[in-house]
């Protein structure tokens, strides 16, 4: 038995396999490590989505066809590898190399309420545990006011949905061993039997 | 020392200059654009393209707009601006001498 994910690509949806998914996700962070201190950089993205989308809806025989492994390795077949992307050779890999921004999000992986303390334990880089006891006790002695600094919070720093901005939210470089790190880290949280077989696929390719 | 990776360097170097040329004629959309690449032989896989028509808009030499297609998504059709047409002769102009440089290094016989 297999789950299938729900994929929007600029608009049209897909079904997709959990594979696909992940090596399509793969693919747009390669991209955008290229590109990350581009202005075009969203526009880019945005343009390449439509696009694989475009040819994805060229492969699948009707709308309810899952979107296989198989079919992300026809489109990237088509596409290019993420290293044609790049413009040139040296410049962007420099670039790759020394890139490690520092922003403060709310950490949807590890949130208590609005994951606004485990964003600034990683901001910070404090233990997350120490900064929800010093939130609870400065929530407790300032008689709730201090609740309101946290709500503020909460609703004014986004929360790190890409996973670029879950490496910026830790300060991590965005590159393919950081990327790959990543991608074990979250097959951990799979059901073996899906873990066995992303891990069987990705190989493969 | 790579061949194929000079080659594409090569042909990388000149991907400007055409595709302003293919849009100076008219407006395109980015399939269009790629087919025509394609053909040409300039292009093998069409993730080359994109960077550079999304930096060539950001320089504002190319601009964009959104059309309904009959099937499927709207269409991004992108089109030459002045400064773009002002970069493309400009382009063109070096590309002629380096095109005759190269003509009279190579096939030179003494």
């Amino acid at each position: 038995m297999n789950t299938t994910i729900n994929v929007n690509l600029t608009g049209q949806h897909f079904y997709f396999d959990q594979t696909a998914k992940v090596k399509i996700e793969i693919y747009f962070e390669e991209i955008k490590s290229y590109f990350t201190n581009e202005s075009f950089l969203q526009e880019l993205m945005t343009d390449v989505e439509a696009r694989i989308a475009e040819l994805l809806n060229d492969i699948r025989i009707d709308s309810n066809q899952v979107i296989t492994i198989q079919h992300i390795e026809n489109v990237i077949q088509i596409m290019g590898v993420p290293n044609s992307f790049k413009f040139d050779e040296e410049k962007t890999q420099n670039q790759s190399e020394t890139k490690a921004i520092r922003k403060l999000f709310r950490d949807p992986d590890d949130r208590f309420l609005g994951g606004v303390a485990s964003g600034v334990s990683n901001y910070f880089g404090l233990q997350v545990s120490w900064v929800r006891l010093i939130w609870l006790l400065l929530g407790l002695f300032s008689w709730g006011g201090f609740s309101i600094l946290y709500i503020a919070l909460w609703i004014f720093v986004p929360i790190a949905k890409t996973t670029s901005e879950k490496f910026m939210m830790k300060g991590e470089p965005i590159n393919l061993s950081n990327l790959e790190k990543k991608l074990k880290r979250s097959l951990k949280r799979l059901p073996i039997k899906s873990k066995m077989l992303i891990i069987r696929k990705l190989n493969e390719s | 020392m790579q061949i194929e990776n000079t080659k594409a360097q090569l042909r990388k170097g000149v991907l400007e200059l055409c595709i302003l040329s293919i849009l100076a004629k008219e407006r395109k959309y980015a399939s269009e654009i790629i087919s025509h690449l394609k053909d040409a032989k300039l292009i093998i896989v069409e993730g080359t393209l994109y960077p550079l028509l999304t930096r060539l808009r950001s320089a504002d030499y190319l601009a964009y707009e959104w059309e309904e297609s009959k099937n499927g998504p709207p269409r991004k059709y992108y089109s030459i601006t002045t400064q773009g047409k002002d970069f493309l002769s400009e382009l063109s102009g070096s590309w002629n001498e380096l095109k005759d440089a190269v003509e009279q290094l190579t096939n030179h016989k003494n």
